[in-house]
């Protein structure tokens, strides 16, 4: 069968009824999105890869202990673990984690470069990079819409619900979110990639 | 009824929040406005990048989830 065609919902009764390989297809069906949204809090590799960790050792406890009922909602379900594990890390560090500053060199050491030229790859690397760092200039209240809806996968109602916003205000954040990004872009010249 | 969309309705479409019917009515307005469909070509570009922009766990990272996931498999 299709991988693609297997649901969440499939794949998490199949991990609970021991097929372990099921686990695989989930985390890595959503790994970038889960991570890249830790990161986005985190700023920081390594402490991200930890969290990541975390996460998914509370979600295999709580999918083994029975415990999930969330009717396949995976990814919004597992953003929020993580998530809440951010803010956990944060207060116990007592950091700001919109002043920190970048850590810089090592970010494109974990990703692949398949089959491209490596003056391109720096390129987009670079820019990958560039837009990265212009998100965590956003105002906090767009950078937050905007983690949430792209990597978390949450609606923009689920998003309203958890800020205590209207949904017309979460979907306008996203806007300035994107429009402010795209000025930021513009202003710093960082390269439209076009597919 | 015409009805004027804007960008806001390209990124609830976007990220699939648009019933069916507004999807294709929005789709449309796109192929007889060129005005909105830049607006939308714009902001398709942005969440582009965004989408480029994501990043993933080391391998190891993965390892380890794999391996406590058996070890939990096995104790329970």
């Amino acid at each position: 069968m299709n991988v693609q065609t297997i649901s969440d919902q499939e794949l998490i009764r199949n991990y609970v009824n021991g097929n372990e390989a099921s686990l695989e297809t989930l985390v890595k069906r959503h790994q970038r999105s889960i991570y890249t949204a830790i990161y986005m809090l985190i700023r920081d590799r390594n402490l991200a890869d930890d969290i990541f960790q975390e996460t998914f050792i509370k979600i295999i406890h709580t999918l083994k202990n029975g415990n999930y009922n969330e009717e396949g909602k995976f990814l919004p379900w597992a953003a929020r673990v993580a998530r809440n594990l951010c803010i956990d890390y944060m207060r116990k560090m007592k950091r700001d984690v919109t002043i920190t500053d970048t850590a810089g060199n090592d970010l494109f050491s974990y990703l692949s470069i398949a089959e491209e030229p490596k003056e391109d790859a720096i390129i987009r690397h670079q820019s990958e990079q560039n837009v990265r760092d212009l998100i965590r200039l956003l105002p906090e209240e767009q950078r937050q819409v905007l983690i949430m809806r792209h990597w978390g996968n949450m609606s923009f109602k689920e998003i309203a619900d958890a800020t205590g916003v209207s949904i017309n205000t979460a979907l306008g954040r996203m806007r300035y979110g994107l429009t402010n990004l795209r000025r930021m872009m513009d202003k710093q010249q960082v390269k439209i990639l076009t597919r | 009824m015409q009805k004027n969309y804007t960008d806001l309705d390209y990124i609830r479409l976007r990220y699939n929040e648009t019933s069916s019917e507004e999807t294709s009515s929005i789709l449309n307005e796109m192929l007889h406005d060129d005005e909105f469909a830049s607006v939308c070509q714009e902001t398709e570009e942005v969440i582009q990048q965004l989408d480029d922009a994501s990043l993933a766990p080391h391998p190891t990272t993965l390892q380890l989830i794999f391996e406590h996931s058996l070890k939990f498999h096995q104790t329970v």
